[in-house]
């Protein structure tokens, strides 16, 4: 006599028990230390801070600890424990022309007021496994000098002065806070922005690249790149003043995109605009790349077919995880459905054997 | 920070009853009324990342968050069973969260949230039935833009949904859907019935119960209220035909309900068993009852 | 108002940028008549159809449209609901390339059956019915019904795209270059077909063409375009054989009389 398969409870209780053990690994290795994660694997934290939207450094250390170091999976930790959080006020806006830069390039001027700075950057290493690394006890030194306090203005500032840039217009309204209200189409560049500064960086990676090679015809220039320290400023109305609660690390990118001037506007430069929380160049010069791709119709231009042009497309699938959720959900049992999929083809090719006998 | 008191918070997660804040589940509560107001009528909401991915039934956990009272029985079914991975997962979620009572038993549930399945005992007026649903676009597949599914809800421009049956029957005689099968709500919207087989779609129509649609990561919510007419898409010469294995429940011997094919040997030998683990649990409780009186 | 027309579009004007789509046109169409819009490329003949049917929105002037209750609808004003719909019941356009009127994907059964089934037919065997008739009627082989378009020549494909837009009876039909892409011998059955379905059929048509013999064979009145102005209007025959405008006269002109 056939009985009815139970024990789903047991089953994952011990998948998430032997999950556990396999996160430790082998007891005789230390224990990894978040410091160390925050401290030495960096980039790591920053991206997942970067796509968690959540700025805490501990926090996603302890995430990517958590995830066995699944970058992903660590991005989901850090947003499912953002929606616990209370919004009890919004900052006022970053002023990154204030940021305290660590590193700061243009690709447009040969020298810009503040400087060119390279500041630590994997840019111009050769990309050598460093053996050295095995030994685990370098401790290594980088020649000092004081901080140029020099005022850096963003060097697109330059080309307004001119009236070469075409002048981003302040509508007055409140951006839009998309993990608040839902997102339709047609949107606004404030949710497009928003939604691509969490994207994943690989999609908009892939998609940025598109355009460099002929998927929407603009060919950018790195107006500026800079990453520093910035103040994030509360407005308290009991104070009557403002209050600096925190300082984080930004990436700023602005792109300067040739225009070929259109049905309604003169030839102008115009502007991609990337922000991501700590040092994530790649990630913010690909958003500069998209939101400029995403922005044709605003500037009169063509729509050429091009995948990253299309703003549906682009917003609905960058994500990460939502797209992980959805591509994983299919691990679920789905037998209901394959049950129904196969009443139908077996009734289907019985009726076309009994029409062919005809 | 003090770092004190953040550990503490790492350690000791408070949570509000169900989980969610409840400015969450007032703007979820909102969206369901409005939904209940225009049957079938897909409603945007703003969803919110929960513990579980998105396509996990994350919009259904949503949704029962926010009708969640202390005093509720849940039921959580996946694949109509009370015991698969996912139905457990969810159930458990709410023990921690919520702390309300739990069932296996159809008949007792106030509240039932289902994944693929509609309970074959039929539900009762005061039940709300919480569907999960990975596309809430029943023209999505046919037409992949947003705006355009828009309109065309807004205009009743459905004659792509027809040709679509249409050509089903020119190619292979029937309709071809077999699961997610699109329905009319009400005369007036079509609506997508979550992926559950054909079968059970008879069972949303003049339902006394409460039956409420959440999508999280596509972020909609629908409803359907009690007593409401669910017409299944056809032609007046091509009806809509419920469909289901044309066998026994080997365990309770019912030809009635839903039935899940199992390979029950090497050489490829099938057996079928109610896929509704609590109806085909009550069936045997009867039949048994049955032999005792004989 | 002459209240005998199905549209009757007051001086409207279309700007593209700076450049003129079509300026200051008015004109009438009555129910039953063939009109025909003639002119170079370029001289706003598409821009004036597009505006007329709806898929273009004027920058100035009115265009009032007669719906089938005979209410005078001010048709540049009503909300896009209820121009889809109008578009989809009363009127219909049949575009030059036909990839652009049908589904390509949908079978050729399907493509005429879905405006029935958009406006609630819900019995298959009759639009599978309906569906033959009209293979039948614009002359495309009935055992073809099942195939999807794409294996049809471009000839058939355009009896096509004329019998799915005609099958739910429109009191006007706007056509643009109908047989533009294809060979001289498609191009006369084609005319042939479109001559002999409008007259039985009763139904009113906007024809824009750059091809005066088209116009002779079709068309019951025309009017000549030119940089977007309305230079000339009036009977087919008689603009044809005494042209007043030294444009007209310069357009009759270039045509090779066979």
């Amino acid at each position: 006599m056939y009985v009815a398969v139970k024990g789903g409870e047991v089953a994952i209780d011990n998948a998430h028990s032997w999950m556990s053990e396999i996160r430790r690994g082998d007891t005789s290795i230390p224990n990894i230390s978040l410091e160390q994660i925050s401290e030495q694997l960096t980039l790591g934290v920053d991206r997942v801070m970067s796509e968690g939207s959540l700025y805490d450094k501990d926090l996603a250390a302890l995430a990517i600890k958590q995830s066995r170091g699944d970058l992903i999976e660590a991005i989901f930790l850090l947003r499912a424990y953002r929606t616990t959080l209370t919004r009890f006020s919004y900052s006022k806006p970053v002023n990154t022309a204030n940021m305290t830069c660590l590193r700061r390039i243009s690709a447009t001027f040969k020298d810009i007021p503040g400087g060119q700075k390279l500041g630590p950057t994997f840019d111009y290493t050769h990309r050598l496994l460093d053996f050295k690394l095995l030994a685990e006890n370098e401790t290594p030194i980088s020649p000092t000098k004081k901080y140029n306090d020099k005022i850096m203005p963003h060097v697109l500032s330059f080309l307004n002065q001119e009236d070469l840039m075409q002048n981003e217009k302040d509508n007055n309204l409140d951006p839009i806070d998309i993990t608040r209200e839902p997102i339709s189409y047609p949107t606004s560049r404030s949710a497009r922005l928003q939604a691509l500064s969490r994207g994943d960086e690989g999609f908009l990676l892939g998609l940025a690249y598109s355009t460099q090679r002929g998927y929407a015809r603009n060919h950018a220039f790195v107006g500026e790149l800079r990453i520093g320290i910035v103040e994030i400023e509360l407005d308290i109305p009991e104070l009557g003043f403002e209050i600096n609660v925190a300082e984080i690390i930004l990436t700023e990118c602005e792109t300067v995109n040739q225009f070929q001037g259109s049905k309604i506007e003169p030839p102008q430069f115009t502007r991609g605009y990337g922000l991501v929380f700590g040092q994530s160049e790649r990630k913010a010069l690909a958003m500069a790349l998209i939101d400029r791709a995403l922005r044709w119709k605003e500037l009169g231009e063509d729509f050429s077919g091009a995948p990253a042009q299309d703003e549906e497309f682009v917003i609905s699938h960058c994500d990460n995880i939502q797209a992980t959720g959805f591509l994983e959900h299919i691990k679920l049992p789905h037998y209901v459905d394959f049950q129904s999929e196969l009443e139908l083809i077996r009734k289907i090719r019985a009726d076309a054997k009994v029409n062919m006998k005809r | 920070m003090n770092e004190m008191s953040k550990s503490d918070n790492l350690d000791i997660q408070i949570y509000n009853f169900a989980y969610l804040d409840e400015n969450t589940k007032r703007m979820i509560r909102r969206a369901l009324l409005k939904a209940l107001c225009i049957p079938g009528y897909q409603v945007p909401f703003s969803s919110r990342e929960m513990p579980m991915p998105y396509g996990w039934g994350t919009g259904g956990i949503q949704v029962t968050s926010a009708c969640l009272i202390p005093d509720d029985v849940l039921k959580v079914i996946d694949q109509g069973a009370d015991d698969t991975t996912n139905a457990v997962s969810i159930r458990k979620f709410f023990q921690k969260t919520a702390n309300v009572a739990v069932t296996e038993k159809t008949s007792d549930a106030s509240i039932i949230q289902t994944r693929h399945r509609i309970p074959e005992t039929k539900l009762k007026e005061k039940q709300i039935l919480v569907y999960q649903v990975p596309i809430p676009e029943p023209l999505r597949f046919l037409e992949p833009r947003e705006t355009e599914t828009r309109k065309m809800h807004a205009l009743s421009e459905y004659g792509l949904m027809y040709v679509k049956l249409y050509e089903d029957i020119a190619k292979h005689g029937h309709i071809e859907t077999a699961y997610a099968y699109p329905v009319k709500t009400n005369g007036s919207y079509v609506t997508d019935p979550s992926p559950i087989p054909k079968f059970d779609n008879p069972k949303m129509n003049n339902n006394p119960a409460i039956q409420l649609f959440g999508a999280g990561r596509e972020q909609r919510i629908y409803a359907i209220p009690p007593y409401t007419n669910v017409k299944s898409l056809d032609f007046e010469d091509y009806p809509f035909e419920p469909m289901k294995a044309n066998f026994k429940c080997s365990i309770c011997g019912s030809s009635d309900s839903y039935l899940d094919e199992i390979i029950v040997s090497d050489d490829g030998k099938r057996s079928y068993i109610c896929s509704d683990t609590d109806y085909c649990q009550e069936q045997t409780r009867l039949n048994l009852k049955k032999e005792d009186q004989l | 108002m002459n209240q005998d027309f199905l549209f009757k579009v007051s001086n409207i004007s279309k700007y593209y940028g700076q450049n003129i789509g079509c300026k200051n046109v008015s004109l009438d169409i009555n129910s039953g008549e063939v009109l025909g819009i003639v002119g170079e490329s370029g001289s706003g003949k598409s821009t004036l159809l597009n505006c007329i049917y709806g898929n273009l929105e004027v920058d100035e002037g009115d265009i009032f449209l007669k719906d089938k209750s005979k209410t005078i609808l001010n048709f540049t004003k009503i909300s896009e609901p209820k121009l889809r719909l109008i578009q989809r019941s009363d009127l219909a356009f049949v575009h030059q390339n036909p990839r652009d009127g049908l589904r390509m994907n949908i079978s050729a059964g399907g493509n005429i059956g879905e405006r029935l089934m958009a406006i609630g037919h819900r019995n298959y065997g009759e639009i599978r019915e309906i569906a033959l008739n009209w293979l039948e009627k614009v002359e495309i082989d009935v055992s073809r019904i099942d195939d999807k378009p794409s294996t049809f020549s471009g000839g058939m494909q355009q009896r096509l795209q004329i019998a799915r837009n005609l099958v739910t009876r429109p009191r006007l039909i706007f056509m643009d270059e109908p047989t533009g892409g294809l060979d001289v011998s498609v191009q006369a059955k084609i005319l042939d077909l479109l001559r002999n379905l409008v007259r039985e059929l009763g139904i009113a048509a906007v024809i824009v063409t750059h091809d005066l013999a088209v116009v002779r064979l079709l068309a019951d009145r025309i009017i000549v375009m030119q940089n977007g102005n309305v230079i000339e209007a009036g009977l087919c025959d008689q603009v044809l054989d005494d042209p007043q405008h030294k444009y007209s006269q310069l357009l009759v002109s270039s045509v090779l009389q066979v």
